[in-house]
């Protein structure tokens, strides 16, 4: 071993692991082909290699992942909403004043169901999670099961309004992008409990909401008033960088 | 260890969404836990360093940066922690045990668990800093890159202590029997 080169040592070890440059293949391969010592040391390495590859992984004991899970405190959840795109509907909102948003949200729902008393903590629950669902009658869920994007859209009606609640799972960024049937209802809000989606837009009858991970947000429909009642066509279509992971629609038996 | 999806469930984790916690848990735990117990020589230890690493990663999940892959973070947190363990309780014990049990035997007579126990007698012959690049590279399948973001030394570090390491195993498994 004492004749090998240093730097076909070096070759040698990098081929092992994976890591030669293209460069570099043809000095090698004429190294393996004129040194004995060199063919030598790359068998060695071969061989050991090949030890450490048969060796079993090792278990973790029954019970540590939920040690480590009881033994891990991640920060409350966040409840604070976030809402764009309700100015138009509710001119308040488009002053900017420095209100809570929290209080916004309940004036949302207070215009959407007048009838029902506003309940903050319920439709925080509903967006949130599903341990307090807010009361609706009818609703049609979207269940989706795209490459790397799945989980559910609902549909739910109320008073001259209507809710579309996300929760869809995504491996990377995906755009969501909400076709409305204008003919009955328009955009009238969006929330968002965590505020951090990466990107929110309304363009005519779409929406679009950009994000990676989880999408757990509300975007609220109100009806035309000038149009008879009756349940909406919504389309849900899910996209990774310009092509369709899935496309499905959905509309309230109402 | 797909990075986009490790970020956005560290962007659930500190929404405080449970779920995402357990999704990264369920994804490092096996990955940490052979780590630490490659390094340590002991399962019970290897537990102990399992937990804390987790709770050191989440202790400090702000200061985390998305610039860098998360696996490298929360290997690098538990390299030290069981450097730091090692350093603090410097027991021998398991080692002696291991070189104990091992002895030579016929290549057709290596089982799976006997050569983990050679190569684990093996690994706990080398220093520290050997050990721990033939644990990153042959047990967590690292690059040279990855392993000197984790260790934070040069490549060509990381290349010099795995000839070195491994000329160091090649005889002890020799003598061993298994190579």
């Amino acid at each position: 071993m004492s004749t090998l080169d240093e730097r076909i040592a070096d070759l040698i070890q990098a081929d092992i692991d994976g890591e030669l440059k293209a460069s570099d293949r043809v000095e090698l391969e004429t190294a393996l082909q004129n040194s004995e010592a060199a063919r030598q040391f790359r068998e060695e390495l071969l061989r050991l290699a090949e030890r450490f590859q048969s060796t079993p992984e090792v278990d973790p004991p029954e019970g540590l992942a939920r040690r480590i899970l009881d033994s891990v405190e991640l920060p409350a959840r966040q409840t604070l909403l976030s809402l764009s795109g309700m100015a138009d509907w509710f001119r308040p909102l488009s002053y900017g004043l420095a209100v809570a948003a929290g209080v916004l949200i309940a004036i949302g729902v207070e215009r959407m169901a007048p009838q029902q008393p506003a309940d903050f903590s319920k439709l925080v629950g509903s967006m949130v999670g599903k341990d307090k669902p807010a009361a609706h009658t009818n609703s049609d869920i979207l269940r989706v099961d795209g490459i790397g994007v799945r989980g559910e859209v609902r549909l739910k009606p109320a008073e001259q309004a209507w809710v579309l609640e996300f929760d869809l799972e995504s491996d990377t960024a995906v755009a969501v992008n909400i076709r409305l049937d204008t003919a009955r209802v328009q955009f009238g809000g969006f929330a968002d409990p965590a505020t951090n989606i990466d990107a929110f837009e309304v363009s005519g009858g779409d929406v679009q909401v950009k994000n990676q991970g989880h999408h757990q947000y509300v975007v609220f429909l109100r009806d035309r008033p000038e149009t008879e009642s009756g349940a909406p066509q919504i389309g849900i279509s899910v996209s990774r960088a310009g092509h369709t992971l899935f496309d499905g629609s959905l509309n309230s038996a109402e | 260890m797909g990075s986009d999806r490790d970020h956005a469930l560290i962007k659930r984790c500190l929404r405080g969404d449970r779920r995402a916690l357990g999704e990264l848990v369920r994804e490092y735990e096996r990955p940490i836990y052979n780590a630490a117990y490659r390094v340590l020589g002991n399962p019970d230890d290897a537990a102990d360093i399992t937990q804390s690493v987790f709770l050191r990663a989440f202790e400090r999940l702000e200061q985390y940066n998305p610039k860098y892959k998360f696996f490298s973070w929360i290997y690098r947190i538990a390299i030290n922690e069981s450097i730091n363990f090692r350093n603090r309780h410097s027991k021998q014990q398991s080692l002696v045990e291991d070189q104990a049990a091992v002895s030579a035997t016929p290549e057709e007579e290596i089982d799976a668990s006997h050569l983990s126990r050679v190569i684990q007698a093996g690994l706990m012959e080398l220093n520290e800093d050997y050990r721990v690049v033939v644990v990153l590279r042959h047990f967590s399948e690292m690059s040279y890159h990855d392993i000197s973001v984790v260790l934070r030394i040069p490549e060509k570090t990381v290349k010099s202590r795995l000839y070195s390491a491994r000329q160091l195993m090649k005889a002890s498994l020799a003598d061993k029997g298994v190579l």
